[in-house]
């Protein structure tokens, strides 16, 4: 007996005979429905049904997990990610799930006998899923590159806002303890439009009730596409209302100045030094290009030749796409990093000739937290456009100052920098494999360019010993502890400026900056 | 009843109607104002014609020129105007000062030229054969001497498009015509002084800053990195349209950074793209004006390009021309036939329109013409078809769409011209007809709203009447090379993915290259007008037909002998 298995996409609002008839094992936007007997085929042939297989008779959501494990291999495989033929990615798969049954609970279904711990909390309706997901989770550990699997919803939301393209309410919710609240309302978004202040109560959501709901599910139903219309029941300054909010684009700046004034009001010249351009990044977007050169088109006009560009901050990363983009717009010509693809194939990633802020000296923050496409635009600045470098240690420091840094003379030629992701559907598009298929590499750097290494630390400073003499016998006065002080180190130093000057990274920056446009500006 | 312009008398005939005159639509040219400013003369190419053009009234008199066709219409001096005819091939100096017109200088030997210039002393005279590839010159003495003029001839590596005279008045600058090469000539030596590249192609517009220290260039640039996804095109990050300036000073210095000292003005903004951007000029302040002729507008304003204005015009405005005050800009539209008058302020967008004919119905192809120039295609306006493949042939860039089904995998942009023979389309054949590919690029390449079925089918018309490359115009010695190079072309059985007459196959071949995807099959290119496309290869990664033979050895089953080599590039050129 075969059975025929049709893959259609969730729906927002159920018809309540489907709904009753649906299994419990519906999740990330997919239903899968065994049709042995034509069972709500016909409602359902009215819906978009994105895949139709004829399968085996057994067990629907198993096979259809079985059928995402083979369709994973199949990819893997096929564009040559670990090296390893299909074959070879079975066996570590089987292994992985061995290795998984022998950790689980008992009390679970297809769990082991009792006597095992569980490793891993799986408290899903759907569990052969969730199992899934834990496997795949093992199985890509076992990789030395990254691989994530996403469902459709949550890929479509990151890629929405890598793009800076994100539709939804503009809003950020909160935890969620009774009713959902939103605790900041994007400015100019369309829940900012339609009136939502910060900290609004949120009772509903579509006649939803969200007491005591789970903050994701609320949030999984304040999104939907573009132009559809969500009603909240809200309440606030006191008053209940119902609002119906039209679900629209909405735009995150992706660079600010200092004050973090919004992009309208934004000056970017920095207070103490006209000369000085100050940008704070706090993402890499689709957008961050775009307003690159709307800045520099504001600033022709200024005084400004240097610009310091903040990167310590960037909350969120889009793909590496992004960091090349943006090293491309700020370099004028020359190798960025060398690319070699799934196949060994090597390309130097070049910039054009063009560049935004021709003429501009160039100081660039990075932190210990920077990720590492902010770090590979950093370096190629520093290789490209002698732009001084500064590792704030200060800003989100590493547990170990040892940990990987600029050295002060560039980067090492053949150092991986990262490696960007494709992304390939699976499961008719109701998954998104994302596996990187290329690494950058770091090209030798320029002679000469400037890395510095900003620390501050807090050093224990022992009180001076002091005794006192009981009974013939020395005794310390106090607990032989100190005082803990700052201590900062700028490595190198800078002759000109005394450490114990730069209380910060900032101030080394403006310092820096102030030598570097004395240079300039000397005959 | 339709009479002519003689040559060198001061004798001017008046035109009966334009329908008399008129077969199909008669495409305009270029404008130029009367030196009293009170009228604008406008060129017609397909029915040879000068049309004066109150500009009080809207009266409007034509004349036909003394030729079948003109290929170029434009300035000289304060008073007189260029016009380059075909059929007989001439250059004409028209006075600008009378009406009618008298043409007071005729030259010949420009067949197959393209373009014209003179210096604003009137001493030098430029022109430039687009098919041809090269540059003709000549100075105050060769022109007097009488109309069979000795040109220099200055052959040039890539098709000249835009030519401009630089400030000396002794160097021209040359744009490519489709890429991003830019070229310096020395009139007076006759030499090609350097070829430099720029980040852009579509370099449309070329004009002197006031102060004769910058050259303005408008051009768009495909930026690496991107493909043609909504994010990427929404944000200008895939393509820009761009006011570039760059020093004299460094065009003239063959070893300057010719970017050194650029700056881009960044044209249009997220919502309101400023699609194919054409002709400039700067107003005695400084105030900057383009034609954005993909999106049918004017735009002008200060340096930064910030806050510019932009007023609606007609269908397709390139050429335009300001008033001696700078308060007007005298607009052509190309496709309407008809001029906006544009007042250059800020606060006024009072347009007037002149007709300069009465509408004549429009053939599919005509209204595919119009689409196809129309960056209201895209999305947000940001390109049209156009912007990619220029006037109908190829940018020569790489592109990373989604025509071949994946994105990771720029390929360069194929030539439209005889498409209608080349089915199936693509890089990977795999569109079965125009059509297909019509909707294909408008939706997922130009990320705009899916056309209908009549504009599918009207670009498609418009792409099936472009002709393909005319045949080389070889020198007589080249003949006998050629006709060796075919010899050796049938040889080494190139016929058997590249077949006569179309040069080309609907199959597709593992011919040893790969895309980033691993795919190996493609469909060969045509290689008619094979010497205007490059780079080559799906990747473009073959900068010229040496590399393509030498380097990569493309499907030779051993390397040919240098002689070999020699005629069968004279051939592949010549095709």
């Amino acid at each position: 007996m075969r059975t025929r298995i049709h893959f259609v996409p969730a729906l927002p609002q159920w018809p309540s005979h489907l709904a009753r008839a649906m299994p419990r094992n519906i999740k990330h936007g997919i239903l899968v429905l065994a049709i042995a007997n034509g069972l709500a085929l016909t409602s359902l042939a009215q819906e978009p049904v994105s895949a139709v297989w004829d399968i085996p008779a057994g067990q629907p959501v198993e096979l259809r997990v079985e059928l995402l494990r083979d369709e994973l291999l199949t990819v893997l495989a096929r564009e040559n990610v670990m090296h390893l033929s299909r074959d070879e990615l079975r066996r570590r798969w089987d292994a992985v799930v061995d290795s998984y049954e022998q950790n689980l609970a008992p009390g679970l279904p297809g769990a082991p006998p009792a006597g095992r711990r569980l490793r891993t909390e799986v408290f899903n309706a759907d569990f052969p899923m969730a199992r899934f997901q834990q496997i795949f989770l093992q199985f890509a550990a076992t990789f030395p590159t990254r691989l994530q699997l996403s469902p459709a919803s949550e890929f479509r939301v990151q890629q929405q806002i890598a793009g800076n393209e994100y539709v939804g309410l503009g809003v950020q919710p909160g935890s969620q303890v009774g009713y959902l609240i939103f605790q900041r309302i994007v400015p100019g978004g369309p829940a900012d439009r339609a009136g939502l202040k910060d900290g609004v109560e949120i009772l509903s959501i579509d006649g939803w009730d969200t007491y005591g709901q789970p903050v994701n599910e609320s949030i999984e139903r304040i999104r939907g596409p573009r132009g559809t219309v969500v009603t909240l029941r809200i309440r606030q300054l006191g008053k209940e209302e119902d609002v119906a909010i039209r679900r629209d684009f909405v735009r995150f700046d992706s660079i600010t100045d200092v004050p973090n004034r919004p992009v309208w009001e934004a000056k970017w010249i920095a207070p103490a030094d006209t000369r000085v351009a100050q940008l704070k990044f706090t993402r890499f977007s689709s957008s961050t290009v775009h307003e690159l050169r709307q800045i520099e088109a504001r600033l022709r006009t200024s005084q400004c030749r240097l610009a310091i560009l903040d990167l310590r901050q960037l909350q969120v990363v889009g793909e590496w796409q992004h960091a090349q983009l943006i090293a491309d717009a700020l370099i004028a010509g020359g190798v960025l990093w060398e690319e070699r693809d799934r196949h060994g194939n090597a390309t130097p990633i070049a910039a054009d000739g063009d560049c935004l802020f021709r003429g501009y000296s160039m100081i660039v923050l990075i932190s210990g937290h920077s990720p590492a496409p902010t770090l590979a635009v950093a370096r190629a600045l520093q290789n490209l456009r002698s732009a001084t470098v500064i590792h704030d240690f200060n800003r989100f420091p590493t547990s170990s100052d040892d940990e990987e840094s600029l050295p002060a003379d560039a980067t090492q030629p053949g150092e991986i920098l990262g490696s960007p992701t494709e992304f390939f559907p699976l499961s008719g598009g109701r998954w998104m494999l994302s596996v990187p298929t290329r690494h950058w590499y770091a090209v030798p750097g320029k002679p000469g360019t400037v890395g510095v290494r900003y620390t501050r630390k807090q050093e224990m400073v022992p009180y001076p010993e002091e005794f006192v003499e009981i009974n013939g016998l020395k005794r310390p006065i106090r607990m032989p502890v100190g005082v803990r002080r700052p201590v900062t180190t700028v490595d190198p130093p800078i002759k000109a400026i005394p450490s114990d000057l730069l209380p910060d990274a900032d101030v080394l920056a403006m310092q820096l900056a102030k030598i570097a446009l004395a240079e300039k500006e000397s005959p | 009843m339709i009479r002519t312009l003689l040559p060198a008398l001061a004798i001017a005939f008046v035109l009966p109607t334009l329908a008399a005159l008129a077969e199909g639509y008669p495409r305009p040219l270029g404008v130029v104002l009367s030196q009293d400013g009170t009228s604008a003369w406008v060129a017609q190419q397909r029915d040879a014609s000068l049309t004066a053009v109150d500009l009080e009234s809207g009266h409007t008199q034509q004349w036909a020129m003394p030729a079948k066709l003109l290929h170029d219409f434009t300035v000289w001096t304060d008073r007189a105007m260029l016009v380059l005819a075909d059929d007989p091939a001439v250059i004409l100096r028209l006075d600008r000062t009378t009406q009618p017109p008298q043409v007071t200088g005729r030259w010949t030997g420009v067949e197959h030229a393209t373009r014209v210039r003179g210096t604003p002393d009137g001493h030098r005279l430029a022109a430039a054969s687009l098919t041809q590839r090269w540059i003709k010159l000549a100075d105050e003495v060769q022109l007097v001497a009488g109309e069979d003029v000795q040109w220099q001839h200055i052959a040039v590596p890539f098709s000249p498009g835009e030519i401009l005279w630089l400030p000396d008045q002794r160097h021209l600058l040359v744009a490519d015509a489709f890429g991003s090469r830019l070229g310096v000539i020395d009139a007076a030596a006759g030499q090609l002084l350097s070829v430099r590249e720029i980040p852009g192609h579509n370099i449309s517009g070329l004009a002197l800053e006031t102060d004769g220290r910058n050259v303005l260039l408008t051009h768009q640039s495909i930026h690496r990195g991107a493909e043609t996804s909504r994010d990427h095109v929404h944000w200008g990050g895939i393509l820009t349209n761009v006011l570039r300036s760059i020093r004299v000073a460094d065009v003239l210095d063959a070893h300057a950074g010719i970017l050194d000292h650029t700056v881009i003005v960044h044209l249009g903004d997220i919502g309101r793209g400023a699609g194919d951007p054409a002709g400039i000029a700067v107003r005695s302040d400084g105030v900057r004006v383009v034609s954005l002729a993909g999106v049918n507008e004017l735009t002008f304003g200060g340096e930064n390009g910030l806050e510019w204005k932009r007023v609606e015009v007609g269908s397709r405005p390139r050429s335009f021309a300001l008033t001696a005050d700078g308060k007007q800009a005298i607009v052509l539209n190309e496709l309407d036939n008809s001029l906006s008058i544009v007042p250059l302020d800020p606060a006024n967008a009072e347009v007037r329109t002149i007709s300069l004919a009465e509408p004549i119905p429009l053939s599919p192809a005509d209204r595919g013409e119009r689409l196809f120039y129309s960056a209201r295609l895209s999305h947000d306006g940001w390109f049209s078809c156009h912007s990619c493949h220029t006037n109908g042939h190829s940018n020569g860039q790489l592109v990373d769409n989604f025509t071949d089904g994946s994105i990771g995998t720029p390929k360069r942009v194929l030539t439209l011209r005889g498409v209608r023979d080349t089915a199936p389309y693509g890089w990977d054949g795999h569109l079965a007809t125009l059509g297909d590919q019509v909707r294909h690029s408008v939706t997922s390449t130009m990320q705009g709203p899916e056309p209908t079925d009549n504009d599918v089918n009207d670009l498609a018309a418009f792409l099936e009447s472009l002709p393909p490359w005319p045949q080389a115009v070889g020198i007589d010695a080249e003949q006998p090379a050629i006709v060796r190079g075919q010899v050796v072309f049938e040889r080494e059985n190139c016929v058997r993915c590249h077949a006569p007459q179309t040069l080309t196959t609907p199959a597709t071949y593992d011919v040893g290259l790969l895309d980033e995807r691993g795919v190996r099959e493609f469909n060969p290119p045509s290689l008619r007008g094979l010497k205007h496309g490059g780079p080559y290869f799906h990747h473009g990664r073959a900068e010229t037909l040496e590399h393509v033979l030498g380097e990569f050895q493309h499907q030779l089953r051993q390397p040919l002998s240098p002689a070999d080599q020699a005629d069968l590039l004279k051939y592949l050129r010549s095709l």
